[in-house]
């Protein structure tokens, strides 16, 4: 069996500052994981190493047994955290795009989460929330039939209720056969579907464990268990 | 909507702990047949490899029997359901002993209170 993400020792580097430091991860397929940390301690670094949007300065990628490149990418269902159309478009006009772009693409089921998310297609992108742009990039993503989901910050700008909506389009849309690779520190509301979460604190790997087994040992929510991984301490080091 | 759960203890406990419920109150009958993995991953908002370790518990337990190719299906066993039914009880009845013993009561005393509760 092939791993969906297989990362060894990667390295990444910005100028001369180092952002991820030596970091091995397998990811089987079938299992949807989160990716925590706090901001700026390099989520949407690791999630562009796999969808090859950034290089590596050292160590290996493999998604489904291949090196990461051309090939992988069109395994690879990747929804940014910024957006990918400009405001002048119509929504008409993203999911034909999509559906010219990505032989994957299920324009059936598109327009089926269109209508439940009340998105009329003739509207134009920037007459919508950032909310809703969100959710027209997330039914984008989940429309296609991909070997591997990478959801950067999917919930971000998101309102209470339709992040649950969200939450469950993501259970009905996962397949036994593809992973998903969730980044975001709004863990209380995706952590009931995680089988699993990566920790990154201090540029290294935290942690990478089962989300059941953390609460099985620590008796915390995942959720907390984060917050007290990443408190911050205000009266050691040098703060006198 | 998806179930409530306490995130500081494993979802697949309290899965098996709700389904068991659902089937000796009665919400599910002896023969009945349970959503599949899937659905009731989605109906419950949680990780469908969880839902499969919690139907895998229960498989375990006796509670649900797998009948190849056509799904999963409450035990017809009534006995054993029945068995569960006063398990459940008897848990909740400890539970209850505790309290009123530490608030200082004798057994009668609770058992007065359990009476009197009824009948309002």
């Amino acid at each position: 069996m092939s791993y969906t993400v297989e990362a060894k020792n990667i390295v990444k580097k910005y100028g001369r500052k180092t952002v991820l430091d030596d970091i091995s991860f397998k990811i089987k397929p079938g299992t949807i994981v989160g990716l925590a940390s706090p901001n700026g301690s390099g989520k949407t670094t690791i999630i562009k190493l796999i969808a090859d949007f950034l290089t590596l300065d050292g160590g290996e990628i493999t998604v489904d047994g291949r090196k990461v490149g051309p090939e992988t990418k069109a395994l690879i269902s990747y929804l940014p955290d910024h957006d990918l159309f400009s405001g002048e478009n119509k929504i008409s006009t993203a999911v034909k795009f999509y559906n010219n772009y990505h032989k994957d693409f299920d324009e059936e089921k598109c327009r089926k989460y269109l209508k439940i998310f009340k998105l009329d297609e003739k509207a134009k992108i920037n007459s919508l929330s950032k909310g809703m742009r969100e959710i027209l990039m997330l039914i984008l993503t989940l429309s296609r039939d991909a070997k591997l989901y990478l959801l950067d910050e999917p919930l971000a700008s998101v309102d209470p209720v339709n992040r649950e909506a969200i939450v469950v389009t993501i259970l009905k849309e996962f397949k036994e056969d593809a992973s998903v690779i969730i980044s975001t520190h709004l863990l209380n509301d995706v952590e009931p579907i995680l089988d699993e979460v990566i920790m990154i604190k201090d540029n290294k790997l935290f942690c990478h464990k089962s989300v059941e087994e953390i609460r099985e040992e620590t008796g915390k929510s995942l959720n907390d268990f984060f917050k007290d991984s990443f408190r911050i301490d205000w009266f050691g080091g040098d703060n006198k | 909507m998806s179930w409530n759960f306490d995130e500081s203890r494993p979802l697949f406990q309290q899965i098996v702990e709700r389904i068991t419920v659902d089937v000796v109150s009665g919400k599910y009958k002896a023969g009945d047949k349970l959503p599949s993995v899937r659905e009731y991953a989605v109906e419950a908002g949680v990780n469908p490899n969880t839902m499969q370790k919690a139907l895998s518990a229960l498989e375990e337990s006796g509670l649900i029997v797998t009948h190849r190719n056509s799904g999963r299906y409450v035990t017809e066993n009534g006995a054993l359901i029945a068995d569960y039914r006063k398990n459940a009880a008897k848990k909740a009845a400890k539970d209850y002993i505790e309290f009123t013993k530490s608030a200082g009561m004798t057994l009668e005393e609770a058992i007065e209170i359990l009476k009197e509760a009824e009948s309002k």
